[in-house]
């Protein structure tokens, strides 16, 4: 298994390997639940079984995706790199001005969200630089 | 893209004139520089929850309250316990793949580095605001680092100091989740010519799975943090089993993601100072799974006193976990058996790691076992256990790495006989501090408390750990003065001093701005040692 695809795929089945004993132990066994002890006759039985399974999901889709799309090759691609990017750190500040305001104030929050914004405004501009130089080169 | 030539020893690139100074250091993108930044940010962090640990162990140290009043005492021991989970041990975990990943797999940078930035900027930001709270009349969040409901909600915390706590948790672990995604997508997306999945180093394979569980565990976090947010601002009631169940399910996958990556660093160390490939890789590789799986899978041990989880399934996971434990602990042990054992300062770290985690794995195996765990829970044995686990063994790991690593990030070697003397320190203050709490728990201390009467016996105890956690801050005052040292009187590295096995030790100490300019061959987890042994057949 030379790519990361098949990993993922396999974490996904242990874990709904897992899942599927914890669904087995979550309604009791055997089967019939008023046989099982309080300690497996859980209140909210559906709900610990669903996270486990769910997690499972999630680590098979992203693999089945990377091998159906053949993702996840060696790369020998040379590409430039960016050295700086004042704007995401105000985009970063903008967020984190926000997040403050919901404990402070709206006026808080509106201030970031404006902070965010123009530093979303300069990311696309960053990013529309590095396209026109990736397309010059 | 292959080539014998190594680059030139101590030749580091040129200053770009366009990158420097303060600018470079709030906005840089280079994953090295990054890093670096993400440690200095761990670092504070660390000397602050440091400093509380040391006001609470102060305030134990003898019946009576002495110190702070019992308000205070609530805050401090919660801002120790999220400051250490929240903003040092999880962000130093990825840290080491955001500085390490790149190079071990011979790429030039992380695939998303504005985005590593922001999350950099993002986790500042939480860890600001989650302090913020000090600055409030009711004061900072005072409900533990697990903030359980419905303690949490308005009706019993009120003020905006535990909102700004809840807040800021969010902040830092959604950055957190983010970076995480950016250190995985570079490894499925960024590997050199040859380097497969099976040739990736122990390291960078610890990292792959470390992320994985951030990917699938922090949005319980977040949801949670999300629902006492929500019972804060609203009427809305939240069970708190489902809270239970949605913190833990992330609560102890990241026990793992504050050991997987340490583990990694150890992985490294002992190979190279046993003058050995390292033993076993295949199983180490399919055991990490194993491993990932059952750590996803053992959430509800800390649930059995509620009687409302399946005890019996959560008791077989939680002590299979020895099992693949087990398997890692026999191929650490494999590398060194035979080896010529080189006993430096990283090599001393490493091999304490596995002595001082194999308490704090045996101790887990006791609170694994519903009964045990009925008369244990609650006391200062779970205190100790997590101690031993996530300062005993990680921070331990993580010494192993910043001595081996640090050579090659600054291209100066760390001095060894300050290095021995933090090493010494520390083994005396870690166990001086953390063993007496296993003791104590034993008697039947509880935690989270800040008072106990004198009568009950636990005096001496306390103040023997609180003792230890003094030997503890000066072990870290020893490492800062090595750090200063070595940086201020500077003893060239070279490329790779240790004869070390991984593609990070083939370029220039420190690397320059794209990290390699050609690589070697890479046919192996350990293609250094491969180049190695071809030379001295030839």
């Amino acid at each position: 298994m030379r790519r990361p695809g098949p990993y993922l795929v396999l974490w996904g089945c242990l874990l709904w390997a897992s899942a599927a004993m914890l669904w087995a132990f979550s309604f009791g066994l055997p089967h019939d639940p008023q046989a099982c002890t309080s300690a497996t006759c859980v209140a909210e039985p559906y709900l610990a079984p669903a996270l486990l399974t769910a997690a499972g999901a999630g680590s098979f889709l992203i693999g089945l995706a990377l091998v159906l799309t053949h993702g996840g090759r060696e790369d020998s691609a040379a590409r430039p790199v960016v050295d700086q990017s004042m704007t995401t750190v105000v985009l970063a500040a903008g967020i984190g001005l926000a997040v403050l305001g919901l404990a402070i104030g709206w006026w808080l929050v509106a201030i970031g969200a404006g902070l965010g914004l123009s530093g979303a405004g300069g990311l696309v501009r960053e990013h529309r630089a590095l396209a026109h130089l990736r397309s010059g080169a | 893209m292959t080539t014998a030539a190594r680059p030139e020893e101590a030749a580091p690139s040129p200053p770009d004139p366009r990158v420097g100074g303060w600018l470079s250091w709030i906005s840089g993108t280079d994953h090295k520089s990054l890093a670096m930044r993400l440690f200095c940010v761990c670092g504070v962090f660390f000397l602050v929850g440091g400093l509380l640990a040391l006001i609470v162990r102060a305030e134990l140290a003898t019946p009576g309250m002495q110190v702070v009043s019992h308000q205070e005492y609530d805050e401090i021991f919660t801002m120790h316990g999220s400051t250490m989970v929240y903003l040092v041990v999880q962000p130093l975990a990825l840290a080491l793949g955001v500085y390490l990943v790149p190079l071990q797999i011979g790429a030039s940078d992380l695939i998303w580095p504005r985005v590593a930035l922001a999350s950099l900027w993002l986790i500042v930001a939480g860890g600001t605001i989650m302090y913020l709270g000090f600055l409030t009349t009711g004061g900072a969040g005072p409900d533990g680092w697990t903030a359980f409901l419905p303690l949490s909600s308005s009706r019993y915390t009120p003020g905006s100091g535990m909102d700004m706590w809840v807040l800021g948790v969010l902040l830092a672990n959604g950055a957190e989740l983010v970076l995480a995604v950016v250190v995985l997508a570079t490894v499925l997306w960024r590997r050199a010519p040859g380097m497969t999945m099976l040739r990736l180093p122990v390291f960078t394979w610890t990292e792959v799975v470390t992320c994985m569980m951030v990917l699938l565990a922090f949005p319980a976090l977040l949801a949670a943090m999300g629902l006492v947010y929500v019972e804060r601002v609203t009427t809305v009631n939240v069970d708190p089993v489902v809270y239970l169940h949605l913190f833990w399910f992330y609560g102890h996958p990241t026990v793992y993601v504050m050991f997987f990556p340490f583990l990694g660093c150890v992985a490294e160390v002992l190979p190279v100072f046993s003058r050995r490939r390292f033993f076993g890789y295949p199983a180490m590789v399919f055991s990490l799974l194993a491993f990932a799986t059952l750590s996803m899978s053992v959430w509800a041990h800390h649930m059995y006193a509620t009687g409302r989880s399946a005890n019996e399934f959560f008791a077989i996971t939680s002590t299979s976990l020895a099992i693949a434990a087990g398997v890692e602990y026999f191929d650490l042990v494999g590398t060194l058996w035979g080896g010529s054992l080189i006993f430096r300062t990283p090599m001393l770290f490493a091999l304490t790691f596995m002595i001082q985690f194999l308490i704090g794995g045996l101790t887990g195996i006791i609170l694994a076992s519903p009964p045990l765990d009925y008369s244990l829970t609650d006391t200062f044995f779970v205190v100790g256990h997590f101690h031993y686990t996530l300062f005993a063994g990680s921070i331990f790991g993580f010494f192993a790495g910043v001595y081996y690593w640090f050579p090659k990030a600054t291209g100066a070697m760390l001095r060894e006989r300050l290095g021995v003397a933090h090493w010494a320190l520390m083994v005396v203050g870690t166990n001086l501090t953390f063993f007496p709490m296993l003791i104590l728990g034993y008697d039947g201390m509880v935690r989270r408390i800040a008072n106990y009467p004198a009568s009950a016996g636990f005096t001496g105890l306390n103040e023997l750990s609180t003792a230890g956690s003094f030997v503890i801050a000066l072990s870290v005052l020893v490492f800062m003065a090595n750090v200063w040292w070595s940086l201020r009187h500077r003893v060239a590295a070279g490329n790779d001093p240790w004869e070390a096995q991984t593609l990070e030790w083939w370029t220039t100490s420190p690397p320059p701005r794209h990290n390699f300019t050609d690589l070697p061959p890479v046919r192996s987890h350990a293609p250094l040692l491969d180049l190695r042994l071809e030379e001295s057949r030839a």
